[in-house]
């Protein structure tokens, strides 16, 4: 389990994240939502250590980091580094020994090719299986459909639920709310750096009607087509 | 033109700034360095020193032929314009080459400089090719196995260089070869790397250090073998000349991962830079550095593990 306590972050004097309280349970699918900038990826960093902060994260995983898999919305790779040696080093980091990778290739990915020729949602597959190889108790995946084609978000959604079979934890942000809905147990609502709003699954679709109508109305009008 | 022209002497003034430079003196530094090159390269070696001219000059440009940066001149001021301004960037470059050139009286090589400028300005380079380079490194990646693509060639260099001191009996040239191979690999450790690939490791900042040293030092004893074990084979009598070169060249590498991550996450400044070049040309003066980056490595690195 992770305990989020009065969570606060600002970067000089802009206020990204304000008193955010939140608990993650094991063998749980989270989904975070919230508009561009509402700082779900400082929420990320925040957990993964990755940014200083004010307030508490507690963790029954200690040292927490070392047994987080976080996937970036846009992971950082090397020029020159093929697919196979990326999964390598993410493994070796975690003292994870992989022998052969080939029968652990999921997405059918060019492995022995430059991480650079491959498109971005390639490129996003290889992230995720490199996280998911490295045998975390606890995920983050900040925007893990993102660019990813229809067979590979099937095999994604799959995937999260034999994670949850596992009893691991995962936290998912997502922009597209049917895949959130497909695979979360509960959805928690990012505005203003706070939580507003939790959201268990039986009420997913009073909460996408909700976002729907407070986007559409009135907004589009706007435009004056 | 001008403004595409302006807006990259604004960015390297930047890249000046941010190295920890005023501008000026960057500049001035920059001509000082130059002209110490040039003076070197015509003492030692003015047979051909005014080939290595074009040479260096050659490699100084072709980093712009890169193709994501031509395809983004391209279709940002169109084909016609995209061409002038390469050739004027490449020109700009040239210029202190030719200047030298020009001080040495060598006339024709200032022409085919000047030819050679406007070619390669036409020339686009696509590095991001299917084909992975193999590397000996691949199952202990990141810095060896991406650091010797781009190097291999200079790598294969060194090598050959190493089989001629031999074959025209002269250990000081192959004893630079081995110091090279030390450099080289040093070069991989010159820029930080994304924090990422450091929060990803489950260690504490001190078996991190550790881990990184020890993984250098494997490396580099692969690349280092030949040149070390040819030497070692006609120069036997001089083995301690050959261990002392290695040995320096090892403390080297140690300080440069060190140096490194002592200014992690930033690049490094122009003072470890500094402390780096005299731990080269005083090797002694690693007794104070090595520590000194080490305990500062530590510190930084506080920031992105559990200790």
């Amino acid at each position: 389990m992770i305990r989020i306590k009065n969570l606060s972050k600002q970067f000089g004097k802009k206020v990204v994240l304000n008193n955010l309280s939140i608990e993650f349970e094991r063998g749980k699918i989270y989904g975070i939502i919230g508009e561009n900038g509402a700082g779900k990826t400082t929420l990320f960093r925040c957990i993964a250590g990755l940014e200083s902060f004010d307030g508490e994260i507690v963790s029954e995983i200690n040292p927490l980091k070392d047994h987080l898999g976080y996937l970036t919305a846009e992971p950082f790779f090397f020029p020159m580094i093929t697919g196979e040696e990326y999964i390598r080093l993410l493994c070796n980091a975690r003292d994870k020994k992989l022998t052969e990778i080939g029968s652990n290739n999921i997405f059918d990915l060019p492995l022995n090719q430059y991480v650079t020729t491959y498109s971005t949602g390639m490129r996003k597959k290889l992230a995720l299986l490199a996280v998911l190889l490295q045998g975390n108790d606890i995920f983050i995946l900040d925007e893990p459909f993102n660019g990813i084609d229809l067979n590979g978000s099937i095999i994604l959604t799959e995937i999260l639920h034999r994670l949850k079979e596992l009893g691991k934890t995962v936290i998912i942000s997502s922009h597209i709310f049917s895949t959130l809905s497909d695979t979360c147990d509960e959805i928690h609502v990012l505005r203003h750096g706070t939580i507003t709003q939790k959201v268990a699954r039986e009420e997913f679709y009073l909460l996408e009607k909700e976002m729907k109508n407070s986007a559409v109305i009135g907004n589009i009008e706007r435009l004056e087509l | 033109m001008r403004q595409y022209l302006h807006l990259q002497f604004t960015m390297f003034n930047r890249r000046l700034r941010d190295f920890g430079l005023n501008p000026v003196v960057g500049y001035l530094m920059l001509n000082v360095l130059f002209v110490g090159f040039v003076k070197a390269l015509y003492y030692r070696a003015e047979g051909y020193a005014a080939w290595v001219l074009i040479g260096a000059c050659l490699m100084a440009q072709l980093p712009l032929c890169n193709k994501e940066r031509s395809d983004f001149l391209q279709t940002t001021f169109g084909k016609g314009r995209k061409n002038k301004i390469r050739i004027v960037e490449n020109l700009i470059i040239s210029l202190p080459f030719a200047v030298a050139l020009l001080l040495n009286q060598c006339f024709i090589q200032i022409a085919i400089i000047v030819i050679l400028s406007i070619v390669s300005s036409l020339a686009t380079f696509n590095g991001n090719t299917g084909i992975a380079i193999p590397t000996p490194f691949s199952k202990r990646p990141f810095e060896f196995s991406t650091g010797f693509r781009y190097t291999f060639y200079l790598i294969a260099l060194v090598y050959v260089i190493t089989v001629i001191s031999v074959s025209v009996n002269n250990l000081n040239l192959g004893i630079a070869t081995i110091v090279a191979v030390y450099i080289i690999a040093a070069s991989y450790y010159s820029k930080p790397e994304d924090v990422y690939y450091v929060w990803i490791f489950a260690k504490t900042p001190c078996t991190f250090l550790r881990l990184k040293v020890l993984e250098a030092l494997k490396n580099v004893s692969f690349m280092a073998l030949p040149p070390i074990a040819l030497l070692t084979v006609f120069y036997y009598t001089e083995i301690h000349l050959i261990i002392i070169a290695a040995f320096v060249g090892t403390i080297f590498l140690i300080t440069m991962v060190l140096a490194k991550y002592s200014s992690y996450p930033d690049n490094m400044g122009l003072s470890v830079v500094i402390m780096l070049i005299l731990a080269l040309l005083f090797p002694p003066s690693v007794l104070v550095a090595v520590p000194y980056f080490y305990y500062r490595s530590i510190n930084k690195l506080k920031q992105f593990f559990d200790d």
